[in-house]
């Protein structure tokens, strides 16, 4: 992904794999671990790191179930992070516009 | 000029990302098959039931099958439910379905037991409310058959308010049978398919 020579841009968002999250978590109500890491193609231990990241920002909120014997852990957006996103698309539309 | 291309190029990601997202699971058509059978059978009974003057059994195998249809159907959610995820078309989706569920059962028993409404009339209303349910699915999933499906179910609820007879139930149990057993079964290829990918 190329850089920005902006300060418009959320760093929090700004990064492949944590956009590729948040633009995932957008579109459904919620989607496991294992989702999300088949689907944007990550590792465990990088995924889980940015995941964090985004969970310690209130961007994305992540609830533990157990489905039978497994657990489960399934993350969805939350309304900070929809608010965030939503901003950080509206900025990178003001610089293509520009 | 750089940071106009890097900023389309991230949007161009988004929109891949979001797009493969909605894609991940549609309905996979099971819950539609099982309607279809529990209504077809009904129906057929129904039809056999007044052709041989059964007439007291009729309500009561109503009331069985549309029971079993219910169980089996919120079985069936609870697995989905169990899956690693779930987007939020499949959310709308499942809530037109059990919405009109819950008003074809209230107005198929209600209706009936009351007497407000005739047990040959019924089988136009219903196809009524599943043409609006298909149409909406169709839509959510832009899928054809679905779309398609919804017109079948009313054109042919419309001919059903001049069918006052027992073949209404042999005219609906076809409908069942080519708008929603057969979609529900293409459905259910298709997802196995994509399954497999």
């Amino acid at each position: 992904m190329t850089e920005f020579d902006s300060n418009l841009l959320d760093e929090l968002i700004h990064s492949k794999l944590r956009l590729g999250i948040m633009s995932m978590l957008i579109s459904v109500e919620y989607a496991e671990f294992s989702v999300i890491k088949n689907k944007l193609q990550a590792t465990d231990g990088n995924l889980s790191a940015n995941l964090r990241k985004l969970e310690e920002a209130g961007y994305i909120g992540v609830e533990k179930i157990f489905v039978g014997r497994k657990p489960q852990s399934r993350y969805s957006i939350t309304d900070k992070g929809r608010s965030a996103f939503e901003k950080y698309i509206s900025n990178l539309e003001k610089l293509i516009n520009n | 000029m750089e940071n106009k291309n890097a900023a389309q190029e991230n949007l161009e990601y988004i929109k891949q990302v979001i797009l493969d997202s909605k894609n991940i699971i549609k309905d996979r058509g099971d819950v539609a098959i099982l309607w279809g059978v529990v209504i077809i059978t009904a129906q057929l009974l129904s039809f056999f039931l007044i052709r041989v003057k059964e007439y007291q059994y009729i309500s009561w195998m109503w009331v069985v099958l549309i029971g079993l249809g219910w169980v089996l159907s919120i079985i069936m959610s609870r697995k989905k439910h169990q899956r690693g995820v779930r987007t939020n078309a499949l959310k709308i989706d499942s809530a037109t379905w059990i919405a009109t569920g819950i008003t074809m059962t209230i107005v198929g028993f209600g209706g009936s037991f009351s007497g407000m409404i005739s047990g040959y009339s019924i089988n136009g209303l219903m196809a009524m409310f599943l043409g609006n349910a298909f149409f909406i699915t169709g839509m959510i999933y832009s899928s054809k058959i679905f779309r398609n499906a919804a017109f079948g179910w009313w054109i042919g609820g419309t001919i059903l308010f001049w069918i006052r007879n027992e073949y209404t139930f042999i005219v609906f149990a076809a409908m069942m049978l080519l708008f929603q057993t057969i979609p529900g079964i293409m459905l259910y290829i298709k997802y196995k398919k994509e399954e497999a990918k």
